[in-house]
């Protein structure tokens, strides 16, 4: 890792994007206190990570990239043993975190089979309640969604912003980019580097890519567009198919405005804003240079 | 790292642990039924005796055909002085004082007891006239003696009877100094055949059944055929040579591949030998066992089952501890657990807490077993299961220790040739290790097993205490704080 500096506020859900071997686990590892950064340090409240006690220890979750899972050992005896070692060992409070987590996860009805016969989705699932069976409030999740269907993906969101709603903290890595952008804040990761960090939102908007607006006119129509366009934006004309390039939001809008001030019909607009992909390759090429 | 413990967390681990190898059947039985089976077929190879071990022999041994009757005979014939007259013991005296001046008598034992060192004499009677002649004869006759002792035997001092009458006891005016013996040779000689003793006695020892062969390559073709493990071969003039100090030939053939039953041929060939020579000449190499170590008829499991059974909890402990955490990291709950409260040294505080009870009940079963076939074990059972106890706490953290900078699973069955075996040849379980070489004696002192066989043998054998066998022990816990030193002080990450 090479100077990174982020600071997450709690009740957010972080999402760290970058190719294999950027460097995301690391961070996650140096977050947890497992790693110990070469100079700088991770500050969890106000402790150091890589110092904190047992009880703070003990309010943070890990789900690692592995399932991390005694496949000799039943779901339940799993999800106990995990409880056990974040003190969770009340057998009643015990029985409740497992019950609650199961039914979360909904993988009550595999709770008393062993881990190996249980299919990559319910192993998926059962990992992630091992993460939260002791009710974490800092979560960190790494690679939680790979290799599993999208139907299952889309249900570890709920549960993800579930959580988020609680107050909880989410820290996760993906490499999917779709999932990067339902989270509040996105730091994009490429060879150790930070390279860029904000919401989503502010990722796509802040940057200087390409917008595109196309649609179709009449060809009477197309000089009366063309005309208004002159000086607003890059156009170009392929017989009735028009196609708009801008390079920023006011831009965009303005291009809108000219548009509808020409008072020709178009036909068929299309939008295309740019992405968390155009964003990371945009801050990829910045950061090469 | 926080580096409290925290009993609760350690007690999680250890039930997990305990959880798991429970439902592992394979291990289970691996770590419980493997040793029991294995000491259980070493008690019975051991325990047992082996007996009748082929052995082939050649003994073309010859009585030993000269007497010393015969050699004092030809030596006073020899005398030009001395005229000699065989005689019974019934005649012996015919003429004793006229024309016999002397009587040597010499009993039928005589070349047997020179032989044997047992007292024997010569009877000289001598009638003369005068005190010279008689000590001239008694000189011829003491000088006949030496010489044939000597010739024979190589040796000279054989005691004679004197009786001598003198009838003048003034001095003569000279004369002739010949004279006639009368000689009563009734010397019966050697009769004994020490090489059909060593037979006879073979033959009579149950450890080995004696095949004859005709001839000293009939004898080794026998073992090269492996119908016999062992063979012995003595030659011809054998007895002639024990008897007139020479070098007698026996040769001993084995088949060395077959080391316990050619050990136990050779003990009795030899024993066979010595009985032999002993009751022929009245001495030999005789052979006094004096046991400083255990005691006569101590089988191989009581010699080396207390040692086995620190052999079976090091190795099951090393082993499977070192295999179970290699799977904790790869499988990534090590991961998981590092994030977690648990620390490091509980991780490990669990771990070796989860295998001693594990080589507790191991050791117990194997016990049984041991003690069943040595029951004299019993009394040292209560230091012993400690010294097990620490042994395994060395080996389990040792393991994981090693399980931190492994791979695969092949990696820590790579271990066993390196860490495991030279442990069951160096640490004195079975050899002694005064057997190495000077330079490499420091090898047996690397390995804990050593440690535990010293005290365990202590213990076992000499009725040690605590506090005799305090230095051992040290070594032990040393192993044990050495290994969770290398667990924790690991390579750290970058």
């Amino acid at each position: 890792m090479d100077n990174v500096s982020l600071e997450i506020p709690p009740g957010t859900i972080l999402g760290m994007i970058g190719p294999n071997g950027a460097g995301k686990t690391t961070l996650v590892r140096m977050m947890v206190g497992i790693l110990k950064p070469t100079s700088g340090a991770c500050y969890i409240g106000e402790q150091r990570s890589d110092l904190l006690s047992p009880e703070e220890r003990a309010k943070l979750g890990y789900m690692t990239q592995q399932k991390a899972l005694y496949p000799d050992l039943t779901a339940r005896e799993n999800l106990e043993f995990f409880a056990d070692t974040y003190g969770v060992s009340d057998l009643h409070k015990r029985g409740e975190a497992v019950t609650r987590v199961a039914e979360l996860t909904r993988i009550t009805d595999y709770l008393d089979r062993p881990v190996e016969v249980l299919s990559g989705g319910t192993v998926q699932r059962l990992s992630l309640a091992c993460t939260i069976v002791h009710d974490p409030e800092l979560i960190f999740l790494d690679e939680p969604t790979v290799g599993i269907s999208p139907h299952l993906r889309a249900e570890f969101w709920d549960y993800f912003q579930g959580l988020a709603r609680q107050g909880r903290t989410i820290i996760m890595t993906t490499h999917y980019l779709e999932e990067a952008s339902r989270c509040d804040t996105v730091a994009m990761i490429l060879q150790g580097r930070l390279i860029g960090l904000g919401s989503p939102n502010e990722l796509t908007s802040s940057m200087p890519l390409e917008r595109t607006i196309s649609g179709e006119v009449s060809p009477e129509d197309s000089p009366r567009l063309k005309q208004a366009l002159d000086g607003i934006a890059e156009n170009e004309f392929t017989g009735s198919h028009f196609r708009i390039r801008t390079q920023s939001d006011e831009m965009l809008l303005r291009a809108f405005g000219a548009i509808s001030a020409s008072g020709v019909h178009a036909r068929k607009i299309m939008v295309q804003q740019p992405g968390l992909e155009e964003a990371f390759s945009y801050l990829a090429r910045r950061a090469g240079q | 790292m926080s580096r409290s413990f925290d009993a609760h967390r350690i007690r999680t681990m250890v039930q997990r642990i305990a959880r798991q190898i429970r439902r592992d059947r394979r291990t289970l039985g691996l770590m419980i039924v493997a040793p029991l089976i294995v000491t259980f077929i070493f008690a019975l190879m051991f325990t047992g005796e082996v007996t009748n071990v082929p052995t082939a022999a050649c003994i073309l041994d010859q009585p030993w055909g000269i007497t010393l009757g015969d050699a004092i005979n030809a030596q006073l014939d020899e005398n030009q002085n001395v005229s000699v007259i065989q005689r019974s013991r019934a005649n012996a005296f015919d003429g004793f004082g006229n024309d016999v001046q002397a009587v040597l008598i010499m009993p039928p034992t005589l070349t047997s007891a020179i032989i044997r060192g047992e007292n024997v004499s010569l009877g000289l009677h001598i009638n003369v006239t005068v005190q010279p002649r008689a000590t001239f004869i008694m000189g011829v006759v003491a000088n006949a003696t030496s010489d044939g002792l000597s010739q024979l035997l190589g040796r000279s001092g054989l005691a004679i009877n004197r009786n001598v009458t003198v009838q003048f006891p003034s001095p003569p005016i000279g004369g002739d100094l010949s004279f006639n013996i009368s000689l009563v040779n009734e010397d019966e000689g050697f009769s004994t055949v020490i090489g059909s003793l060593v037979e006879e006695n073979l033959a009579a020892d149950g450890n080995v059944s004696l095949i004859s062969c005709a001839s000293r390559e009939a004898v080794i073709e026998s073992i090269r055929q492996e119908r016999s493990i062992a063979g012995v071969y003595v030659a011809g003039d054998f007895t002639t040579m024990i008897l007139t100090g020479g070098e007698p030939t026996i040769e001993l053939f084995v088949n060395g591949i077959e080391s316990t039953d050619a050990s136990i041929a050779l003990s009795a060939i030899q024993k066979a030998l010595a009985d032999a020579t002993k009751s022929a000449v009245g001495k030999g190499t005789e052979v006094t066992v004096t046991y400083v170590y255990g005691s006569a008829g101590m089988s191989m499991i009581e010699l080396a089952g207390p040692s086995v059974i620190g052999f079976f909890a090091l190795f099951f402990g090393f082993i499977i501890s070192g295999v179970f955490f290699l799977r904790e990291r790869q499988q990534g709950t090590l991961e998981r657990m590092r994030a977690s409260p648990l620390n490091e040294t509980e991780i490990v505080i669990g771990y070796v807490i989860a295998f001693i009870a594990v080589s507790f009940v191991q050791t117990t079963i194997i016990s049984v077993v041991i003690v069943y076939f040595s029951p004299s074990m019993l009394s040292a059972m209560g230091l012993l299961i400690p010294l097990v106890l620490l042994l395994v706490m060395g080996s389990v953290t040792l393991a994981i220790a090693a399980s931190y900078r492994m791979r695969t699973e092949l990696q820590v069955i790579q271990m066993i040739p390196i860490y495991v075996i030279p442990q069951i040849f160096l640490c004195g379980i079975f050899f002694p290790a005064s057997l190495l070489p000077s330079y490499l004696s420091f090898l047996p002192y690397l390995f804990p097993l050593t440690y535990y066989v010293m005290a365990v043998k202590a213990v076992v054998f000499f009725g040690a205490t605590l506090i005799d066998i305090a230095i051992p022990i040290v070594v032990l816990t040393l192993f044990a704080i050495l290994g969770l030193g290398l667990t924790v002080a690991r390579r750290p990450e970058k």
